[in-house]
């Protein structure tokens, strides 16, 4: 007897150019005086600039706050938050990566009300009101603008969650637009990123639903048949919004269908190497679905559906094999290091990683089949 | 490319979820309580369950029970005025669609400037709706998932109200509300439950990738599921799936629109009285077999959810295959299958007829195969 909550963002909004609407839509939610939370380079490519003008044109007034690092630093969230408070923002925007958005939640949220942000690390601690949020990806993706998660970096270099329905934004804005004109390699990083998120949900061993099957099985088949096709036309602007919504809906499903032992295996290769999360992810990725395989074979059975459509296959066993090899084959063929020591680690360092990933209990649950110490270590050293 | 997707931010489902209700309202921050319900809700006990929890978690409670089918804007304006003597501040919907869509209303007027009539048509409510939660007890309408109120005016004419505030905050799911609904209601609810997914996928308005996915899924669900609740009602997996999948069926339909079988549903209604899910099982049938000429590549997509395991030599033979498949539903539902058994007259074929291709104009074009008025009394005719 299934049973499940599933929480996500009220309204979605797919349209090439909506970052040219974002006027209107703070205006929508009663905002005349906005925050908008970005980062360096995307202010340096000129991303911003169009965007900006048009909530100018519109009478309402802006103010830019990017200075959004990686990881983002418990100290530069709190600035933002001081850069909120003293333009007396009405509304917030994150316009990004997952850094930028999840920046923005937490600016959102800390200027509705008087809680500090070490007291809000951990679940459901939040106790709100934040202020109105709009959320702009410009990746495809973390799916950071459908969920309820931010994440920052202590000062004692410790990777701290807030976890929070609070954090889910009043509009998610997918502007295809905005994501044209990423380098190949961050395409293909965030797009598998964004497979693993929808695989992982579809898989996961304690709150799968079927709200999320759904939009995970929807996800990857986009994401699936649009991969390819950024990379090779990066203008393709259909193939550019189908990624960003297969992204989207994958985020939406590993929301409430938690991701597992691949994301649990490269948050160790994110902290100790400063790898990028979607590259992490993809090292592991060949390695945890064939160790799974035994436990998940119907599951992955099933997901070959997505990823190769109206392909026939004899068995479950069969279908579980064209998954597989499909996934294997698209990982090989992208453009980022396979192996672990194209990244910098060494034999001596897997130990070390082991030990950390074991430490990722929270996601090593969720996962279809157990994995122990050697297990984990193994599944590094095929990929060293 | 471009599309706009809502959706309920929480969605709960478990069996005894009723004994949550309390602890829901509570999160929301209400203490005074409305319940919406007809007096079916109240003879079969559950509107006195639902006072006891809420009691017990400390909200004062108000019961409304006399909503009819097809509600009338009398006693939606009834209901207010009770609520707003109570001073009511969380609204509770438990019931069929007609309960639903009045507890959203009720819940929109509460605190509103506006009268009922000031809010007819798209977009015309102002500022906010009381805290609202919506538990369907037939799968259904997905009433809890959409922003739709349809009742019937002073002139006996069927009125919509469409706007985002009608979204519940929470809807609530519990397949045990449903174990004791009768064979026909299951069948009818249930046929209607999957034109809601059919017409979603078919649309040829507002057809988008977010509700193909929750569609799809949907229609694998209720496919499966509603031979197994109509053979045996007390059967808890299948009533859960039903409930699922008629949830996500909303989502999908009102994302998307539906289209002719409704158009030509709704006169029946009107009319005659016929409930709305059986008239839509009605005409279902002869509209898909109408439609095939044009929807053949998105039958023969659905064949594959409907029929998952069954291999077809082509795409005709799939499409052909998936309107076989819902003729042999229909005529299996133990509903009554002529119109001329259920008191329409034949006088009356022609001027519905007129009446879907002028009145109804707008759900005509999110067909997937355009009708004129004799299309529209040829498919009557046939089912007479």
């Amino acid at each position: 007897m299934s049973k499940f909550t599933f929480e996500t963002t009220p309204r979605v909004i797919c349209e090439i150019d909506g970052a040219l609407r974002l006027g209107a839509l703070c205006r929508e939610l009663k905002a005349e005086r906005v925050l908008l939370i970005s980062d360096p380079g995307l202010l340096r490519a000129g991303l911003l600039d169009a965007p900006l003008q048009a909530m100018r044109d519109s009478g309402l007034q802006v103010t830019l706050y990017s200075d959004v690092q990686a990881d983002p630093p418990a100290a530069s969230v709190q600035d933002a938050v001081d850069v909120a408070r003293q333009c007396r923002a009405q509304a917030v925007i994150g316009l990004g990566g997952g850094s930028s958005l999840d920046t923005a939640k937490l600016v959102a949220l800390l200027c509705g009300q008087e809680q500090q942000l070490e007291d809000i690390y951990g679940i459901g601690l939040a106790k709100g009101p934040r202020l109105p949020l709009i959320q702009v990806p410009t990746t495809a993706g973390t799916g950071s603008e459908v969920t309820a998660v931010a994440i920052v970096t202590t000062p004692s270099h410790e990777k701290k969650g807030v976890v929070s329905p609070l954090l889910y934004p009043d509009i998610a804005l997918l502007d295809a637009r905005l994501t044209v004109g990423l380098p190949a390699a961050v395409s293909a990083m965030t797009g598998v990123d964004a497979m693993v998120h929808a695989i992982e949900a579809y898989t996961s061993a304690h709150k799968k639903n079927v709200l999320s099957d759904g939009l995970a099985v929807q996800a990857l088949t986009l994401l699936a048949a649009n991969m390819d096709r950024v990379l090779a036309e990066p203008a393709d602007l259909q193939a550019r919004s189908d990624m960003l919504l297969g992204s989207m809906l994958a985020g939406m499903a590993f929301a409430n269908a938690p991701v597992a032992a691949v994301h649990a295996l490269a948050y160790p290769l994110g902290g100790q190497f400063h790898v990028p999360h979607g590259l992490s992810n993809a090292l592991v990725l060949v390695p945890v679905l064939n160790f799974n395989r035994s436990a998940a074979e119907p599951l992955y059975a099933q997901l070959a559906g997505a990823v190769l459509p109206g392909q026939r296959f004899a068995s479950a066993s069969d279908a579980c094999d064209g998954f597989i090899e499909f996934m294997t084959r698209l990982v090989a063929r992208m453009p980022f290091a396979q192996r672990l020591h194209e990244v910098g680690v060494t034999s001596e360092d897997l130990d070390r990683l082991t030990d950390d990933a074991l430490k990722v209990e929270r996601l090593l649950i969720n996962n279809p089949r157990p994995l122990n110490r050697d297990d984990i270590y193994g599944i590094y050293a095929s990929v060293l | 490319m471009n599309h706009e997707f809502r959706s309920v931010p929480r969605i709960v489902c478990e069996a005894g979820a009723l004994q949550e209700v309390g602890y829901v309202f509570r999160g929301l921050g209400a203490q005074r309580v409305m319940l919406v319900c007809d007096p079916g809700i109240v003879s079969l006990g559950f509107a006195g369950r639902a006072q006891e929890v809420l009691e017990a978690a400390g909200c004062a409670v108000s019961v409304f029970d006399q909503v009819a089918p097809d509600p009338s804007s009398a006693v939606v304006e009834l209901a207010v005025k009770q609520a707003q003597e109570f001073k009511v501040d969380g609204v509770l919907g438990l019931g069929g669609g007609s309960s639903l869509d009045a507890a959203k209303l009720v819940a929109l007027l509460i605190n509103s400037e506006q009268s009922l009539e000031q809010l007819y048509g798209t977009d015309k409510a102002q500022g906010k709706r009381t805290p609202l939660v919506l538990m369907p007890t037939t799968s259904g309408t997905g009433s809890e998932v959409t922003w739709v109120s349809v009742i019937t005016d002073a002139q006996q004419r069927k009125q919509a109200v469409y706007s985002p505030q009608l979204l519940p905050d929470v809807a609530l799911l519990d397949p045990l509300l449903t174990l004791g609904l009768p064979a026909k209601v299951t069948a009818a609810t249930g046929l209607d439950a999957m034109v809601h997914a059919i017409e979603a996928y078919t649309s040829r308005t507002r057809k988008n990738p977010i509700s193909d996915g929750l569609a799809t899924a949907a229609l694998a669900l209720l496919g499966a599921n509603l031979p197994k609740v109509l053979a045996n009602g007390q059967d808890l997996p299948a009533r859960s799936a039903m409930l699922q999948g008629s949830l996500m069926a909303g989502m999908a339909f009102v994302n998307a629109s539906v289209a002719a079988i409704h158009a030509l549903a709704y006169p029946l209604g009107a009319r005659f009285h016929i409930p709305h899910g059986h008239a839509n099982a009605l005409v279902m049938a002869p509209v898909i077999r109408f439609n095939l000429a044009n929807a053949q590549r998105q039958y023969a997509e659905l064949a594959a959810y409907l029929l998952p395991g069954e291999h077809f030599v082509d795409e005709a033979s799939a499409a052909e295959a998936f309107v076989q498949a819902i003729e042999g539903l229909v005529k299996n539902s133990g509903l009554e299958q002529r119109l001329s058994n259920l008191n329409v007259d034949e006088d009356s074929l022609q001027v519905m007829a007129s009446e879907v291709v002028v009145g109804i104009r707008r759900l005509i074009d999110s067909n997937p195969r355009d009708m004129n008025e004799q299309d529209v009394e040829a498919i009557y005719r046939s089912v007479f």
